[in-house]
């Protein structure tokens, strides 16, 4: 981190009664990438809204030192990358730039060129939207948001509904603006995506920062040298299967075949006593694998428990 | 930041060759259509039966009755002898359509010298029939209309002006211009919604100019637009139906305008209400068609029970409507309708400025 650019001292959002964000304090410096995540209602969107301007909001935001406000014009400072391809379809790439650059109150047209030059558009510069593929929309939809040479960029859930090559393509950008010294924020669901690229994870929930720390950080902090253990079955496993299951504290995960437990314990040891408390039951066993916990199991733990720790 | 929106909007519009003749096309056409049909039902083609008396013998009481009867508009029906009570009787056995009785000298500034007849089931048939006997006031009088036309209180909105067209005519340039402005405007609108949900609408807030700088934008273009479709159905109805449009041109430029502006106030009003492209579209056409109905653009306000022409003087259709007619049909000047361009233009603003306070108000939610 070479210099602070957002720097956010206790804001606080409320929607009537409802408190949407508490108290969050947090420093993103340049060339930095920090993934935002959270359970839904977690106050992610709130704090885009808040960095964005778009209420009145209890606390600081400071950009390079200027402290932003409701109407304080944010161009030169923040950009935002919508969740949805936020540009007009009947218009192609360039004339996508110059109307939104225009809106903007850009008068520089270099910046233009640079933009799509920066997502390695420009050759596609005369391509309607309506005519590009996922991917290049989304590379356009990035090079919207750098006409302005913001500081800040933030990337609203971009990758939401998108196939896997338009999703790396967008992860790949961001790195790319972080590493070009811009900071960045990745609003994302995609865990190990933003595991594998984000300098720093922030993890919200029900309004409050739960952490902000480097993902490796945070997840030997949070997990302490666990293993999570997943069992995958061809079939629903039977009652016999079941017992040992449960014995062995698994849960069930996204399916009724799957199966993951966190263990403390050397992984050789507990498949090892695993396999052979199965029985015949390890004929309905089609793979077992061990890692580190990830941001995903992260996620599931503060979606059952509302906290890091158990 | 106007340049912008107005460039993006043209290009989303010219480059969409259907909702180009949507535009551009269609409402000359209907509006032909619609002029030619009720221009031929209410002129000299409708076999209108006029039962007719006179009882005055002032020279140009004589002189009107023989032009009346002779007429090759209408089928008049008279004895002589005849009083207001067989007219009536006429009217009321269904013989005739209308009755005329005329009973004062015409000229006379001393009252009401002409009574109309009429079956409260035709009323129509009274309104075509006032309609043609102010042409024949008009051409018997020459330069001293204004004089004859105090005597005739029976009929309202007399004119001033020598060059009068088909009312009916005219009456649909208004009234189809508004029709299809109001379409138009709600389907050019509509581009808010889409803006507010793929994120333009949030990228942009960034800026200064927030929801006011583009929705201005979309104001001067829907109102640019809807000034030449509601031209382009002046245009025809010069070229096609003898409309004198040329001698009001700047009066006719600024019904255009201020029947554009509304429209456009409007469209922009209800896109900021609507959520999502289908609400709009199903919003957009009940609203349309409603106020259409209500204010006059599919059939005539005269032909509408007088609770529902009040009702309909609170759609734009009446304005427009209002516009047109004054100045073509009644010869009124620009003085003469500051109220209508007051409701115009400062009802279309007002709209603007709603429409910019609910897009605000929805963006900091």
């Amino acid at each position: 981190m070479s210099g602070t650019v957002l720097n956010v001292r206790g804001l606080t959002v409320d929607y009537g009664r409802h408190r949407a964000l508490d108290d969050l304090t947090l420093e993103i410096g340049s060339g930095e990438l920090v993934g935002v995540i959270g359970p839904n209602g977690a106050g992610k969107t709130s704090f885009i809204k808040a960095l964005c301007g778009r209420f009145k909001l209890q606390g600081n935001i400071d950009i390079h030192g200027t402290a932003l406000k409701v109407g304080t014009d944010r161009r030169q400072h923040i950009a935002l990358v919508p969740q949805d391809i936020g540009l007009y379809n009947h218009l192609t790439a360039q004339e996508n730039l110059d109307v939104i650059g225009r809106l903007l109150g850009l008068k520089d047209k270099s910046a233009i060129r640079a933009a799509l030059g920066a997502v390695e558009m420009s050759q596609h510069a005369k391509l309607k939207i309506s005519e590009m593929s996922g991917g290049m929309k989304r590379r356009i939809n990035v090079a919207a948001a750098i006409l302005t040479d913001p500081s800040l960029i933030i990337f609203d859930e971009p990758t939401a509904g998108v196939d896997a090559p338009a999703r790396d393509t967008v992860h790949r950008l961001a790195r790319k603006l972080a590493d070009d010294g811009k900071a960045v924020i990745l609003i994302t669901h995609e865990l190990e995506q933003a595991e594998a690229i984000c300098d720093k994870v922030l993890v919200l929930c029900k309004g409050k920062r739960l952490a902000f720390a480097p993902p490796t950080e945070l997840l030997e902090k949070t997990f302490q040298g666990q293993r999570e253990v997943m069992v995958r079955f061809g079939s629903a496993p039977d009652a016999e299967a079941l017992s040992v299951m449960k014995r062995f504290g698994f849960k069930t995960g996204e399916l009724p075949t799957i199966w993951i437990v966190m263990t403390e314990m050397d992984e050789v040891s507990f498949v090892s006593a695993f396999e052979t408390a199965m029985h015949s039951g390890n004929e309905l066993i089609r793979e077992i694998s061990v890692r580190r916990p990830g941001l995903t199991a992260l996620m599931h733990r503060i979606e059952k428990t509302g906290q890091l720790m158990p | 930041m106007i340049f912008a929106v107005f460039k993006t909007m043209w290009l989303r519009l010219w480059r969409d060759k259907g909702a180009l003749v949507l535009a551009f096309v269609l409402p000359g056409f209907i509006f032909a259509v619609f002029a030619a049909i009720f221009s031929n039902a209410s002129g000299g083609n409708l076999d209108l039966r006029v039962a007719f008396a006179n009882t005055n013998n002032a020279e140009q009481s004589v002189e009107f009755a023989e032009k009346f009867k002779s007429s090759d508009l209408i089928s008049v029906s008279f004895e002589e002898g005849w009083e207001e009570a067989d007219v009536a009787e006429r009217i009321r056995l269904g013989q005739d359509d209308v009755g005329v009785v005329l009973f004062g000298s015409l000229g006379s500034p001393e009252g009401p010298s002409l009574r109309i007849i009429e079956d409260p089931s035709r009323k129509v048939a009274a309104t075509v029939l006032k309609g043609q006997i102010r042409q024949m006031l008009v051409e018997q009088s020459g330069m001293q209309s204004q004089e004859l036309f105090q005597t005739v209180s029976a009929l309202d909105g007399a004119s001033e002006s020598s060059e009068l067209t088909d009312p009916t005519v005219v009456y649909y340039i208004g009234a189809t211009a508004i029709l299809f402005l109001l379409f138009a405007a709600m389907q050019g609108a509509a581009i808010s919604i889409d803006e507010r949900r793929n994120g333009i609408s949030d990228r942009l807030m960034v800026g200064p100019k927030g929801a006011f700088g583009m929705l201005s934008g979309k104001f001067v273009f829907l109102s640019v637009i809807g000034f030449f479709q509601a031209a382009i159905i002046c245009l025809v109805a010069a070229l096609f139906f003898d409309v004198n449009v040329l001698s009001h041109l700047l009066a006719v430029s600024l019904a255009c305008l201020g029947a554009s502006v509304l429209a456009s106030g409007l469209a922009l009003l209800v896109a900021a209400f609507c959520k999502t492209q289908a609400q709009m579209n199903t919003v957009s056409t009940f609203a349309v068609l409603l106020l259409s109905a209500v204010g006059g653009s599919m059939v005539p306000r005269f032909m509408m029970p007088s609770w529902l022409q009040q009702i309909g003087s609170l759609t734009p259709n009446y304005w427009s409507i209002e516009a047109f007619y004054g100045i073509l049909a009644r010869g009124q000047t620009i003085g003469d309708l500051l109220p209508v361009w007051g409701v115009l233009f400062g009802g279309g603003l007002a709209c603007l400025c709603l429409a910019a306070a609910v897009s605000h108000k929805l963006m900091r939610v």
